[in-house]
């Protein structure tokens, strides 16, 4: 087990190395001059016109013309121990801008996998049981509407229907959790619905099939022959099995739903770090893009990498090999 | 299977419970208590009335006494009336107004008073949904979008009527009278006496600023380091980003250290010289992007030496915490002015609020307790919350409503929303790069410009019965007297629209285009680059559609983002951009003022690359010259006749020139609940508008 997880962690790095590369190259790849959108809001306002000598002093101050290697030796020596640098817009560090926003973006995510969970599992524990009946046929239907709809376009309904049906819209601004904490879940529920309603398709679907196998297993027919409750047969025996295909799906719609947020904190105006990495992106602020991105990459490698180990709890033949 | 049954219930249950507590803590909070009217200000008001300029007083609307609650106004089924904006090349002194001790009875009894409003209700705060992030709260740089939350927070020297807008007097704000020396070279200004900055109790200054500066007497040395600065903004300031550059450009002609104080700087009397004498120094004062905001002497000393380290290392970016192009939320409580207004809240990425400044100088105002800034950058996000009523007021500018969001408001929300269609400070075009053949062909571009119909454009900027621009349209704003008259413009081939005038002008286009040697099919190729939002998109399919239909062009949409936009239109002064046809908001007016576009379309100096005639000098170096002598002949001429003259030889010649496309003026639809009253936008609606927060009021 130990060399198991030693060998995760390796693998784990190794990926966080390559994304961390493949930002940093593509950052500089992409069109569009850093130098250009500074310019533009400074001294010269976004429609002045601006000399080489200027875009020079200013990729000069930022250390734009180091050679690449030294610019990334410095930005990934800086966000290993915590300095992300400076944003080149604001100038503010971006460790201190990500801690202000990283809570609502982790909130967001951790609420709207709890949505997709609750939903996705017992719906697709039901479709399994309720196999081709009325049920697993509307259940089928709404899970593959989950899949089918950007989140994007159903919180725009949301919003629309909402405005239109019941002139209601969910609430703006922010409130922290310790603030205010029914304000706070008032306003994370919408955007986690929308979210979680995706996360909750593809587990429902994962999970439907996957019952649908285990529950033709014979051990679940022999634990039926023992006279064990149906109950005790699907929750203990058939769901603990089934589970393990699932979990690795949870871990990926985690990832995703950390990529969703990003639309969703803007439509529902949530001050998570949604908006600033897409600001960033706009600006090509380097620091800003390549922090958060290996900060969304780091995540996915420990998501996956627990749900890895989280397969050795369920299944003790992963720890035996 | 029971228990699977008991569970579903259960979880249903649950989040039925949560989503019904969300829904529960949604109920928008009950406006607050109004406030009691304030007692008196403390600061003396207006000099006397024996100081009062020469030029007559406007005449005031008669009062309308105990009016009640306004109706309903709704949008105005057609496109507004153009303005009729008269020419303001000679400054003429401040019209003073009577009973200025008086401040709300004689608001009420203006011109700009609509007696629908009804009469001011104190208290309440407005709720406004605001399409941006304040990155920077430099008061000289009054942007569109942000402004409303921090320009209240200062008072001009002299402004517009923002109940009037471009079209009314320009009134006094801190300066009572002004008055221009027969050469049009100085301008000696006299201030108000008696007032002082503000005191802000929530202000974040070092304790040491603020015994400097709050509850100061404003007097001639704050005016005179506001001017100075905002102009002649010292380098190492724009170098760690004041984006300051409206009143460089608007005043540029100020000179160095032109702004001083005869009377000493304790003194009440502002002479501001100039290098040159132009014409649209007066409106540029009272106007936006030139009006230096007041701020005190202290302030702006401190805040260049916070933001001016003695030892600035070009490699040392290191936030400059004490500047005020960075907002963060303990910078933005740095502002003290002597407006309506102080600063009371930011939470960053969420929205700052201001609260009403109780010892106001003008007795009475502002009626509001307070506006509050709700950062929601999506559209539909903020559409939504101003018909929940969530907010009041919703965003602007270019932000205002979308064509379909209007459509909606018209349809189903029309008793609760007030629209208020006006024309843009901007006028959309396709800007030709004659850095490339064909298109450094004068022939070519005049093509172009013949050939596409404006009025398929007109068509499909219909909604319902509201035609979202205005044609026919060529650089100055419609209905100015800078625009050439209608008449003449519609008689204009590319422009005129009789029967078969489209057919002979298309035809014209195609037969300067075979003379031109494009005779192949298609005749040649280009790219109509644009950034992603619709209205600009639109703009480019529009230009391909006509193109490939009526001269046998072929466009395809070059879409880019804005960094991207960026890096190709903005090359370093005198490289070539890298586009064909730009489309976007290319004509555009501040104060009704031939200089606000000229300047940045004609004038090398001060040119923009969004808008400049691209490769002018290298295809006619001549007509290039003759232009910029032109405009430097119309930004000189003080008679408004002969001005307009020459604005109108630069008009027809640009249209032949073709340096850029003009398409028809477009109307912005904005939008604000039927209790908001005391507000009113106008067309062209610069950021002169946000003077008016002080007289708008909430009829609840």
């Amino acid at each position: 087990m130990h060399r198991y997880l030693v060998r995760r962690v390796l693998f784990g790095l190794l990926t966080a190395a390559l994304v961390s590369l493949l930002v940093f190259a593509l950052m500089r790849i992409a069109p569009g001059d850093v130098a250009q959108s500074i310019a533009a809001q400074q001294g010269s306002g976004e429609e002045g016109t601006v000399s080489e000598e200027d875009l020079e002093k200013i990729r000069e101050a930022l250390g734009l013309n180091e050679p690449l290697y030294i610019q990334y030796w410095v930005w990934m020596s800086g966000f290993i121990v915590g300095d992300w640098g400076n944003s080149l817009f604001t100038r503010r560090p971006v460790f201190d801008e990500f801690k202000k926003k990283v809570m609502v973006t982790i909130e967001l995510v951790v609420v709207s996998q709890i949505i997709a969970i609750a939903l996705g599992l017992p719906a697709g524990v039901l479709m399994a049981l309720k196999q081709d009946s009325t049920v697993d046929y509307v259940v089928r239907v709404l899970s593959l509407a989950g899949l089918s709809v950007p989140s994007f376009w159903s919180a725009t309904l949301l919003l629309v229907a909402g405005a239109y049906f019941f002139r209601w819209s969910p609430p703006l601004g922010y409130s922290s959790i310790t603030d205010d904490f029914t304000r706070n879940i008032s306003q994370f529920i919408w955007p986690a619905l929308m979210i979680g309603y995706i996360g909750a398709a593809t587990k429902a679907r994962m999970m439907r099939s996957t019952m649908l196998e285990v529950l033709r297993q014979d051990y679940i027919r022999t634990a039926h022959a023992k006279g064990l409750r149906a109950y005790m047969v699907t929750a203990r025996h058939a769901l603990k099995n089934a589970l393990i295909p699932v979990i690795t799906v949870i871990g990926i719609t985690t990832a995703l739903s950390m990529g969703g947020s990003v639309v969703m904190e803007r439509v529902f105006t949530l001050p998570g770090i949604g908006e600033y990495i897409v600001d960033g992106m706009l600006e090509r602020d380097y620091p800003v893009v390549q922090s958060m991105v290996m900060f969304f990459a780091v995540c996915v490698i420990v998501v996956n990498m627990l749900v890895d180990l989280s397969y050795g709890w369920l299944d003790p033949r992963v720890r035996f090999q | 299977m029971k228990a699977i049954k008991i569970f579903g219930v259960v979880l249903a249950i649950s989040l039925l419970a949560v989503v019904a507590l969300a829904c529960a803590a949604d109920e928008p909070s009950a406006p607050a208590a109004p406030q009691a009217p304030q007692a008196a200000a403390p600061a003396a008001p207006a000099q006397a009335a024996s100081q009062a300029a020469p030029a007559a007083p406007q005449q005031p609307a008669a009062p309308q006494a105990a009016a009640q609650a306004a109706p309903a106004i709704t949008a105005v089924p057609v496109a507004p009336a153009p303005v009729l904006t008269p020419p303001t090349p000679v400054p003429t002194p401040a019209p003073q107004m009577a009973m200025e001790s008086d401040w709300v009875a004689q608001y009420l009894a203006s011109d700009g008073y609509k007696p629908e409003w009804g009469q001011p209700v104190r208290g309440n705060i407005v709720r406004y949904g605001a399409n941006l992030r304040l990155n920077g709260h430099d008061p000289n740089y009054g942007h569109t979008y942000e402004g409303p939350q921090f320009l209240p927070t200062y008072n001009s020297l002299i402004k517009f009527d923002p109940w009037q807008g471009l079209t009314g007097p320009i009134l006094p704000d801190l300066a009572t009278t002004w008055d221009v020396s027969g050469d049009g070279t100085v301008v000696t200004f006299t201030l108000r006496e008696g007032i002082k900055f503000q005191d802000n109790p929530y202000s974040t200054l070092p304790e040491s600023v603020k015994a400097n500066v709050m509850g100061d007497d404003f007097t001639c040395e704050d005016a005179a380091m506001s001017l100075n600065f905002g102009v002649h903004t010292p380098q190492e300031i724009q170098d760690v980003g004041v984006p300051s550059r409206g009143p460089r450009i608007g005043l540029g002609h100020l000179k160095e250290g032109g702004a001083t104080c005869p009377d000493g700087p304790l003194g009440y009397t502002l002479r501001v010289e100039f290098d040159s004498a132009r014409a649209g120094t007066i409106g540029k004062f009272a106007g936006n992007t030139g009006m230096p905001h007041n701020m005190d002497k202290d302030l702006i000393e401190w805040w260049v030496a916070g933001c001016v380290n003695p030892d600035y290392d070009e490699s040392d970016r290191e936030p400059k915490a004490d500047c005020f192009d960075q907002t963060t939320d303990v910078t933005y409580l740095y502002g003290v002015g002597t407006g309506a207004f102080i600063p009371f809240e930011r939470v960053q990425d969420v929205g700052t609020k201001i609260r009403a400044n109780p010892d106001y100088w003008r007795e009475g105002l502002p009626f509001l307790e307070g506006i509050d800034h709700i950062e929601i950058p999506d559209a539909t996000t903020r559409f939504t919350a101003l018909v929940t009523g969530q907010t009041d007021y919703y965003g602007e500018g270019s932000a205002s409503l979308l064509p379909g969001q209007v459509e909606q408001v018209l349809d189903s929300f029309a008793d609760e929303i007030h629209l208020e269609p006006v024309l843009h400070l901007w006028g959309k075009g396709l800007q030709i790069n004659m850095h490339r053949p064909p298109l450094d062909d004068e022939r070519v571009r005049y093509a172009m410009h013949l050939g596409i119909d404006r009025d398929e454009w007109a068509e499909f900027n219909r909604i319902k019965d509201l035609v979202g621009v205005i044609r026919p349209t060529n650089w100055m704003p419609p209905g100015t007297v800078w625009a050439l008259p209608d008449e003449e413009l519609w008689a204009m081939p590319g422009f005129r629209n009789g029967p078969g005038e489209k057919a002979e002008d298309i035809a014209e286009a195609n037969r300067l285009l075979d003379e031109a040697g494009l005779t192949s099919s298609p005749r040649f190729k280009i790219g109509c680059m644009t950034t992603p939002p619709q209205i600009f998109v639109d703009g480019c399919l529009y230009f391909k559609d006509q193109l490939k239909k009526n001269l046998d062009i072929e466009v395809f949409i070059d879409q880019v983002e804005t960094a991207v936009q960026r890096e190709r239109g903005n090359t370093p002064h005198g490289a070539p951009p890298d586009y064909d046809v730009h489309y976007g908001s290319k004509a555009r007016t501040d104060v009704a003022d031939p200089s606000d576009f000229y300047n940045i379309f004609l004038v090398p100096e001060h040119e923009s690359w969004y808008h400049r005639g691209t490769g002018r000098f290298q295809v006619d170096a001549e007509r290039a010259q003759r232009l910029l002598d032109l405009s430097d002949a119309q930004a000189t001429e003080l008679d408004p006749e002969k001005r307009r003259e020459i604005v109108h030889e630069i008009e027809r010649e640009v249209i032949t020139a073709a340096y850029m496309i003009p398409m028809p003026w477009s109307i912005i639809w904005p939008a604000w609940h039927k209790d908001v009253r005391g507000w009113r936008m106008f067309n062209h609606p610069s950021q002169i508008k946000w003077a008016g927060w002080e007289r708008m009021w909430l009829a609840r």
